[in-house]
Formats: C-alpha cells, structure tokens, sequence
C-alpha cells in the first residue's frame, strides 16, 4: 500500500506537470502512463515513472489552440485524446476513471491497513454510479478546471451509459454557469468507430471558443 | 434548466395535471354501463384514449375495468390533494412498495411509471411532448421512457413537485436511477433509497434488512411520524388478501383454454404498484378474481387458444388495443410478464419487526429488483421466466425490446437459448418501445408476431415442446 501510494503520488506530479501554464506533457502522454500503471508490476512502473517525470519536468508543450479539460464516462482510449490534440484541444487536466480519479486523493495511511483501504475506496468514488453524491464529483470537476485554467470542457459518454449521459447533462450546465464553454460528445466505447464525427465536432468547438 | 423550466411553464401543462383532470371525470361513470352507452362514449373521445378506453371497459371484464379506473382515480386524486392536506408527496420507482408509503399517514406515494403510463393511455398525443422537452434539455435518448416521460413533465416546471424520492432502483434499473436523481437535484428534494446489495445469499439478504430498517426511519424523521403499528398491521393484513388474490389469479391461468383476459396482467401489477394493501386494490383483485370465474362458467372465449406466451419483460402500453385485444382476438394468451413476477408472501403480522421483515422481503422481490438488482441480470430472470412458462404452461416466449433496457438487452441471446433448452419454447424478440409509439408501430409488431405465431407456434406437433429437465 506504501509503494502504491508512492505511485500514486509521482503519478500527482506527472499529471500536474500538464496542468501547468506551459504544460510538460499533452493529454494522451499522460493518459499513456496511467494504461501503463494498470498493466505493470508497480516496482517496474515506478521505474519507468521516475525516467517520465525526469524527461518531462522542464518540457515545454506548445503549438495547441486551446486548453480542455476531458470527463465523463471510461476511456481508455489513446486513440480518442490523440484525435482531440491533434487537431489543436491539448487536453490539460481530466476527471475520468482513466486519470486523475483513480489518484488524486491518496489514501491516508494510519491504523489498520484494511480499514485504511476501505476508507480510501469508500472516499475516493468520483463515479456517477454513486447517487446523491453529485456535489462531490462537480467540486472535483471544478477544481481540475480551476487549477489547470482550462479553455473549454470536453464530457463525453459512451453510447448507451446512462450514468454519465444524464450526469453530463448537470455538469454542463454547472460548468457553464462558471462560464466554461463544454462540448458534450456521445460515443461508442471505442471512439474510433466514428472519429470523423467527432473531430468534426472538436474543431467546431474549437472554434467556438475562439481557439 | 430550471430557467428554461419556467419559460415551458407557460407554454406546457403537465402530464399529472392533465391526467388527474381526466380521471376526475371517471369517478363520475357509473359502475355498470352499457354496449350502446360505452359505444357512444368511445365515438366522442379522440383516438388515443378511445383505444385504453375500449379495451379497459371490454365487455367480458367492464366491472372489472371500471374498477380499474376508479382505483386510478382514487390514486390520483389522493396525490393531487397531498399537499392541501399537509401530507408528504413522495416520487416513487415501480419497484418501491406502495403498501410501506400507505402505512404512513401523512404520506402519499405516486409511481413514476404509473404517471406515465396514464399519460400515455389516457392524453391525446400520448406525453410524448414531454419525452421531448426532457431530450432538449440534452437527456440522453436511451433512457427509459417509462420514467423519463413523468419526469420530464416535472421537469417543465409546469406540473407538481415532489416533497421527496423514494428508489430502490439502483441496481435494477440505472436509467431510471439517474432520471429520478436529476430531478432530485434539479428541485433540491431529497432522496431515499433502499439499496440491494450484490450478493443474494444470507448476508446480502440481512444487509437488505438493515437497509429497509434504515430507511424506516429516514422516513420517519422526514415526514414528521412514527410509523404506527396498528396502521401498520391493517394495511399489512390488506396487502395480504391482495397476495392471496394475486394466487387465485395466477392458478387460473393455468387453466386450458385461458379464462384470464390479457389485460389482467397490467390489472394486477397496477395495484401492486399503487395501491396494494388499500381497499382499492382488494376491491379490483376481487372483481378480477369474480369476472375471470364468470368467464370460465360461461366459456365465453374471444377466440380459439393458438398460443400461451410469456412476456420475457414487458408489454406495448401505446396502444391497449392493439396490443391485449388483437392478442385475444388472435387466439394468443398473455400470460404472464416481468413486472408481475414479484412473488409476494404472506406478512406475519404478530409484531412491528415481523411487519418490518416482511415488507423488505417483499421490496427484494419486487419486479427488476428481484431479478436484475443483484449478483447477476441473467440468472434470476432466467430462473423466473423458465418457471413462469412451465408452471402456466406456456408455450411461446417473447421479448418485447424496450429500447433502454440495458440490463435485459445485454442477456437476451442468452436467456432465449436458455429458455428452450431449458423450457422447450421459443422465444420471439422485438424491438420497440413499451411507451413511445414512434419506435416500431403496432401494426409492425402485429405483423411480427402474427408471423411467429403461425409460422413457428402454430405449426408445432401437438407435444413438440420437450418437458422441462
């Protein structure tokens, strides 16, 4: 659990070196280093970890058109944020399962390991699962968006998620009222079905919002 | 969304107001009425409610269908007047035991799919306008129409506002979860839930029991009253005639050829979602009970039986019928379906914690809760629909493919293999709406089934369905 931790919290680092005003690392870097964190053996990770945040932390990203902010349903999907950034939206910051929801907020590690665990998965569901928690999960949207300065929000779900498709319609209006702009996507659980359309729709957004 | 409310306000009446307007005009029928009189009725009513109409008050089951409607009237009228009287109006999910609510006396339960199934049979144009309004606020188009159609009336801001929520939807149904959620935070009312744990062994069942016990008293504190236990035990013993009822009914359709109009199944699972436990629902469980008896004396059959179907989920409530009669009329029996396999027992009434334990055994077995809201979508609905068939002795399945879904449309290929394996029948699937009529149309679904039932049901060998293993 100790190691864990650790991880999570060089995994903190890395994903704040994005959410910097000149960002370290694009949306589908980071991305890429959380599908690594769920397939490796963490001692191995680390490793790999520790060499990212060394190459990365005096990197300065730049030639993107505006700063997002991506939420909503699972994606895991490479695929998906490479499409967004390359047409100009560097995804700076996240609320997904993928990314900063998964460790963001370590565990406290006091007392009964068990208990500690417990408390640390109890605390820490951001998911739209969890009914009559909503406050909860828009606080944890609004801070990303406010520590990364973001442009605009992307929310996507997949097709048929009812969770986050009736979820996304609370935070847009919530994140608009803050007076962020927010593309709401639907897409297949494998973008890539249709990624013509959404690009489409990520350029006209970008636009949108003057980028 | 509430800004946009507002402006809609002006613009749409709600679906409950309009409903309530309309079932205020039935307590006023008489509780006989003739061929010649309903005939003149149904010529002056538009097209939507001359078919609820026609099929409601059919002259094998009248006494029973004005029952029906004067049961719903009662609901109704009670809600539209909760809180004149300083009562607590509390949104429901179909799955939330009414009989717990009507054991409070300053508490009244309205079922969200209930509003919308009157919505839909009762109003011209069928509520469609608000499954609109709730797609323009950008709610997904996969959820379920069932609620989001009542809900998406409430959320015009033009009809009422609930005091508060009731769910056990959780688990069982994460659309209509998610729609009665937003709407809770759209009007800042609270919510209540009786959640199902994931596991349905001894300790998922104690877990459940403690969570019904919570909310007891979660309910106690909001709507100011301790629950009374002689309050209690009338509406438990009521309830209890109504599940001795529901048996009679099920045992006579059994019965070859069946004396049970198709339109009873929605009968029955009406009072087990409004009003189980009150007067209203023993009075139309019995006359239910009574017409199905004259029927079985009289031989007075629509047509000759050519098919005994289970409905694997749930019927098509556009259009009554078009759908309960034009079955009868094809000789095709509907026996059976998801929403009223919720198996009640008989409550011990001996003491508070008996009446207790008994309601949250008969909230785990409420429809979707029972069979979805657990360790698996499959098994559960498998187990029960397996046995619906072979207990009624059915010999056709079919599943009607509500688009939303999710959790049956996930499992369908599965549970249809199983069933014949398993019951030796077939089951047809469809894919509609149960609300919507823009879907599929009923005359496409008519056709579908017609086809099945000729071509696969119709001409089996006599003794072509294999004995169940």
């Amino acid at each position: 659990m100790q190691r864990n931790n650790r991880v999570r919290g060089k995994m903190r680092e890395l994903f704040s070196l994005r959410e910097r005003e000149v960002p370290g690392l694009t949306g589908s870097e980071a991305l890429g280093a959380l599908l690594l964190e769920s397939s490796l053996p963490p001692a191995v990770f680390e490793e790999y970890l520790d060499g990212l945040l060394e190459k990365n932390r005096e990197r300065e990203v730049s030639g993107y058109r505006a700063r997002l902010l991506l939420a909503g349903s699972a994606s895991d999907e490479l695929g998906l944020v490479r499409e967004i950034e390359d047409v100009g939206g560097l995804v700076v910051t996240d609320a997904l399962c993928y990314g900063t929801r998964a460790f963001w907020d370590l565990p406290e590690m006091d007392g009964d390991p068990i208990h500690a665990m417990a408390e640390a998965y109890l605390k820490n569901l951001y998911c739209a699962r969890m009914y009559d928690d909503y406050p909860h999960r828009l606080s944890f949207v609004i801070d990303a968006v406010r520590r990364a300065g973001v442009d605009g929000a992307v929310l996507v779900y997949n097709k048929f998620c009812d969770l986050h498709g009736v979820e996304n319609v609370s935070l847009r209006t919530d994140l608009e009222k803050e007076g962020i702009p927010v593309l709401v996507l639907e897409k297949e659980y494998g973008a890539g079905a249709d990624i013509g359309r959404i690009r489409t729709r990520v350029q006209a957004f970008l636009e949108r919002i003057g980028g | 969304v509430r800004g946009m409310a507002s402006l809609a306000q002006q613009e749409i009446p709600g679906l409950f107001d309009r409903a309530y307007a309309i079932f205020n005009l039935v307590k006023t029928l008489p509780d006989d009425i003739s061929d010649e009189e309903l005939a003149g009725l149904l010529h002056v009513l538009p097209a939507d409610i001359r078919s609820t109409l026609a099929s409601i008050m059919h002259r094998r089951h009248r006494r029973a269908g004005i029952s029906y409607l004067k049961m719903l009237a009662t609901w109704i009228d009670e809600a539209y007047h909760a809180k004149e009287r300083g009562e607590k109006l509390l949104m429901g999910t179909f799955n939330y035991l009414p009989e717990f609510i009507h054991a409070f006396r300053g508490a009244v339960l309205l079922t969200s799919e209930v509003i919308t199934t009157l919505g839909v049979v009762a109003l011209a144009g069928q509520g469609e306008r608000y499954w609109d309004y709730a797609m323009g606020l950008g709610i997904p188009d996969f959820l379920c129409s069932a609620n989001t159609i009542a809900l998406g009336s409430v959320l015009t801001g033009g009809d009422f506002v609930p005091d508060g929520i009731v769910q056990t939807a959780p688990g069982a149904c994460d659309a209509n979860s998610k729609i009665h959620e937003f709407v809770a935070r759209e009007y800042g009312i609270p919510q209540f839930f009786i959640e199902k744990p994931n596991y349905a062994d001894r300790r998922g069942r104690e877990q459940y029991q403690r969570n019904f016990q919570v909310c007891v008293g979660q309910l106690e504190d909001f709507i100011g009253e301790k629950l009374d236990e002689g309050n209690l035990r009338e509406v438990v013993q009521r309830a209890n005639r109504c599940t001795e009822l529901y048996y009679e009914l099920w045992d006579l359709h059994k019965l070859v050829p069946c004396p049970v109009p198709n339109i009873f199944s929605l009968f029955t699972y009406s009072v087990r979602f409004t009003m189980w436990g009150r007067e209203e629902g023993v009075r139309l469980l019995s006359a239910m009970v009574d017409t199905v008896k004259e029927i079985l004396e009289r031989g007075d059959y629509v047509a000759p039986e050519r098919a005994r179907t289970v409905w694997t989920y749930l019927p098509y409530f556009f259009d009554f019928s078009g759908f309960f009669n034009w079955l009868e009329e094809q000789g095709i029996v509907y026996m059976t379906d998801v929403l009223m396999t919720c198996f009640p027992s008989i409550i011990d009434t001996t003491d508070m914690d008996s009446m207790i334990s008994g309601l949250a055994e008969s909230a785990w077995n409420m429809p979707m809760t029972r069979q979805m809201g657990g360790d698996s979508m499959l098994v559960r609905w498998l187990d029960d629909i397996v046995y619906c068939v072979n207990d009624l002795g059915a010999n056709a399945a079919v599943y009607c493919g509500h688009h939303s879904c999710k959790q049956t449309w996930s499992v369908v290929s599965a549970v249809r293999n199983e069933i014949q394996k398993r019951a030796g029948v077939p089951t047809l699937v469809l894919q509609g709406d149960s609300w919507i009529r823009r879907m599929t149309p009923m005359s496409v679904l008519q056709e579908e089934i017609s086809s099945f039932v000729d071509n696969v049901i119709a001409r089996r060998p006599r003794g072509a369905r294999r004995k169940a293993e």
